[in-house]
């Protein structure tokens, strides 16, 4: 019996127990090309619109965030564009969780440990993981570029973006699949994964920006460089997501045969056997939880509101030097530092979306660590000591609060502090600063949400992230695709102002997000008074 | 003050169609082990919950030393200490810190009794709880539970996963806080732990109290086993209070007897054999797995045995 006896009996039982998460997956990706190409149709429905499409986006400052896509005079690019940061993030998040969920996940659990133990090879799982992961990325992959052909763009760059969009699935399906053999808890896979992505993107944005070969080293730069919709398109550099694939699962099955089932290369420590005096406090102990997530989201945010603002001269220079737009501002007589303000403001403001965006997704996350510790029993067995209910959720919020804060301040300053000095302008320190700040009531809102779902909906929780994910969409596609203000004001994103930085934050906005949010962090704690712990 | 630590009466609780307790009653006294028995199912951790506070009855009525547990429940916990049947403890933090936390929020520690259980227990506090084995967590719960000074320990399956020679571990330390006066109620399943450990039990079945009683009392009400070989035919037609009679004749032409008797009959019954001229005789009284599987099953005729 070989060692990769039993690949089609592990893909059956990935099938079966994964086949879910993995058509949502999909669905979901193809479904969000459907709408920006349906929209995106409706909108720039003549030549002479698309031709306009690249000028109305403020120069090269947004290669910065979607890359160099070649081709923003054809509807192909034009989707490629405005689809960037949805792809950036969403593929390689898709990868991660499909390959971890059928390596360190079920390892962990111990279920790999059940079925080895029947007639199934050692590198059977593996097989079975990476080909149902990998069959994924290039089933979306296909289908977006269908999605874009079904909406006129060009058919063969249409399949050629697809494919690259794949192509950076199968990157990081091969990353976590090595990931998940050298650390021994699905967390620690999923960070290596998320971290590894985030690089990608930001080596992809600065080389982008510079135009220099720095996007070579970034699976993300490999899709731009297909250069799809653009004259000088090209298919070699599929060759190489392809390769670095083969080659990462080459060098997971050579690790997984160096280890045991259930261990990892990275063996665990011992560590203090006795609790500080502050980790015997209920604020102790729920910021030790809670630090680990703070800290990675800070480094995170602030690394990638580094990068952006670090650029923010190399913006100025590039929209500067745009004959079209360098003379629209030119023209109007302002001195270097008010051209730079005009052109900076609403790229900035757009950063500054980005920070919020991150300090909600840390706070439904945070809130949703309730939930685990009511599922693993830890909140009866706190509970069942003499602490009330209302005082156990205030001391858990009251950490998440300060961890939203610390992200959001740390990220604010890393963009302000790095764009004062690329610009040599302090003042932007303060005024990031106090743009960020106008964001805080997105905060605020998802705070509600999330401490009302706990409270009244516990089952529901995954809702959270429904409307997170839909919040973000909207006010990241929604401007562009021209829909209506009051549209786009249901967005917490938008709500709070469409450019803080340039024209100023909405006090009604901010004030009816305020109220509700408050209102909902409210309402949470009267259901959790009420309800059953667990909750069944 | 009333004797009883717990009494919970006619208590019900539904999670939408599913009836988890369909009136069940349990008393506890002060100072008692009590056994809390049944099967999967049944509502032993429901009562439990309820009992703390953490789930809302939805009739009957349950107190906790005297008070009502979901209107005071901090205040009751500070008297008492819970070990949940399946709980994951901190992945990240060691044994001995999830101990540490444990311990505080239960109540004050005892420092030498905490040294004392990690060793007797043969816990390595040193390791993080997500690289334990089931047993080990299990470990780290009851130490916390059992080192702090509580009235009351309410323990929920509390020795599953626990290898036989930790489970003599476990009974010999229960048994210790019993003798200091520690009241303790013990879901469990494991019947050898229950003979050796509880003054009295309560079986429940679907959510009812079936029977409750000192072992002695529950023995009481079941049926002993009578099996003899006699020289003649014993006349055991008509004896009250004797079931299930089988006789028949062995290679020797003796008579070989089977009869299951109630407690008050097992005499009589005897007498009646040796007036046959007794061969053989053994007298099977009833064990606690006899019980137990007679109440799971669902026979009527111990419901009241009290």
């Amino acid at each position: 019996m070989s060692a990769v006896h039993g690949v089609g009996t592990m893909t059956g039982i990935a099938w079966r127990t994964g086949w879910k998460g993995l058509v949502a997956w999909v669905v979901a990706l193809i479904g969000v090309m459907v709408l920006t190409g349906s929209s995106i149709a409706a909108l720039y429905d003549t030549p002479e619109k698309v031709a306009g499409y690249a000028a109305s986006l403020g120069g090269d400052a947004i290669a910065v965030l979607n890359g160099r896509i070649a081709g923003l005079d054809t509807l192909g690019g034009v989707f490629a564009n405005e689809f960037g940061f949805v792809m950036s993030f969403g593929v390689p998040v898709m990868a991660i969780a499909l390959t971890a969920r059928h390596t360190r996940r079920d390892e962990e659990t111990g279920r790999l440990e059940l079925l080895l133990a029947a007639r199934v090879g050692r590198y059977a799982p593996l097989v079975a993981a990476a080909l149902l992961a990998s069959a994924a990325v290039v089933l979306a992959g296909l289908g977006i570029g269908a999605a874009m052909v079904a909406f006129d763009a060009d058919a063969t760059g249409s399949v050629r973006y697809g494919l690259g969009v794949a192509g950076l699935g199968l990157v990081f399906v091969g990353l976590t699949a090595v990931a998940a053999q050298v650390v021994e808890h699905n967390r620690a896979v999923w960070g290596i994964g998320l971290a590894l992505a985030v690089a990608s993107y930001l080596v992809r944005g600065v080389g982008a920006l510079q135009e220099s070969a720095l996007v070579w080293a970034s699976p993300h730069g490999w899709v731009d460089e297909l250069r799809t919709f653009g004259d000088d398109a090209r298919w070699w550099p599929l060759a190489l997501p392809l390769a670095a694939w083969a080659l990462l699962l080459v060098l997971a099955f050579w690790l997984r045969g160096r280890r045991d089932v259930g261990s990892a290369l990275v063996q665990p420590r011992r560590a203090t056997p006795r609790a500080s005096r502050a980790l015997r406090t209920p604020v102790g102990l729920a910021w030790h939880q809670q630090r680990g997530a703070v800290i990675g989201w800070a480094v995170g945010g602030a690394a990638l509101m580094a990068v952006f603002g670090s650029l923010a001269q190399e913006i100025v220079d590039a929209v500067l030097d745009n004959p079209a737009l360098g003379g629209f501002l030119g023209a109007g007589g302002g001195s270097e530092e008010q051209a730079a303000e005009l052109v900076l403001s609403p790229v900035m403001s757009t950063f500054l979306m980005m920070l919020a965006m991150l300090v909600t997704a840390y706070v439904v996350m945070a809130v949703g660590g309730l939930r685990r510790e009511e599922e693993s029993a830890r909140m009866e067995v706190e509970l069942s000591s003499r602490r009330s209910r209302g005082g156990w959720m205030a001391t858990h919020l009251a950490i998440v609060v300060v961890g939203a804060a610390v992200i959001g301040a740390v990220g604010a300053l890393a963009l302000g502090g790095t764009a004062a000095a690329s610009l040599e302008d302090d003042s932007w320190v303060g005024e990031l600063l106090a743009g960020a700040a106008a964001y805080a009531p997105t905060a605020v809102i998802f705070l509600g949400l999330v401490v009302a779902l706990f409270g009244w909906l516990p089952r529901g929780f995954g809702l959270a992230w429904a409307v997170f994910a839909v919040a973000a969409l909207l006010a990241y596609l929604g401007p562009g695709l021209g829909l209506p203000d009051a549209l786009l004001d249901a967005s917490p994103y938008l709500a709070v102002g469409q450019d803080v930085v340039g024209e100023g934050a909405s006090a009604s906005g901010a004030v009816v997000l305020t109220v509700v949010g408050a209102a909902l962090v409210a309402a949470g704690f009267v259901g959790l008074r009420r309800r059953d712990v667990p909750v069944r | 003050m009333s004797d009883h630590l717990i009494e919970i009466d006619g208590l019900r609780k539904t999670f939408g169609r599913t009836t988890a307790l369909d009136g069940l009653d349990l008393v506890v006294d002060r100072g008692e082990v009590h056994g809390f028995l049944g099967p999967n199912g049944a509502g032993k951790s429901t009562t439990i919950r309820i009992l703390l506070g953490l789930m809302r009855a939805d009739g009957g009525s349950a107190r906790l030393f005297g008070g009502d547990p979901w209107a005071d429940a901090v205040e009751l916990h500070s008297r008492l200490a819970y070990v949940p049947g399946d709980v994951t403890l901190w992945p990240g933090l060691t044994g001995g810190q999830c101990i540490d936390i444990l311990a505080r929020a239960h109540g004050q520690i005892d420092e030498s009794r905490r040294a004392e259980l990690i060793d007797r227990f043969d816990l390595d506090p040193s390791k993080r709880s997500r690289d334990y084995s089931k047993g080990n967590r299990q470990k780290v719960s009851l130490v916390a539970a059992l080192a702090t000074d509580s009235e009351l320990l309410v323990l929920d399956e509390p020795t599953s996963g626990l290898d036989p020679l930790m489970e003599e571990v476990f009974q010999q330390v229960v048994g210790e806080r019993r003798e200091q006066g520690t009241t303790v109620l013990l879901s469990s399943h494991i019947l050898g732990e229950v003979e050796a450990l509880a003054d009295r039990v309560s079986i429940i079945r679907a959510g009812r109290t079936v029977t409750t009683g000192t072992l002695t009392d529950l023995r009481r009400h079941t049926h002993s086993t009578v099996r003899a070989v006699t020289d003649q035919r014993p006349a055991l037609e008509g004896m009250p209070g004797v079931s299930d009679v089988e006789t028949g004749t062995d290679d020797e032409g003796r008579h070989e007897v089977h009869a299951s008797a109630e407690p008050d009959a097992v005499g009589r019954l005897v007498g009646v054999l040796h007036d046959a001229g007794i061969h053989t005789l053994t007298v099977t009284p009833p064990s606690l797995d006899d019980l137990f599987l007679q109440a799971y099953a669902g026979d009527e005729t111990l419901v009241g045995a009290r």
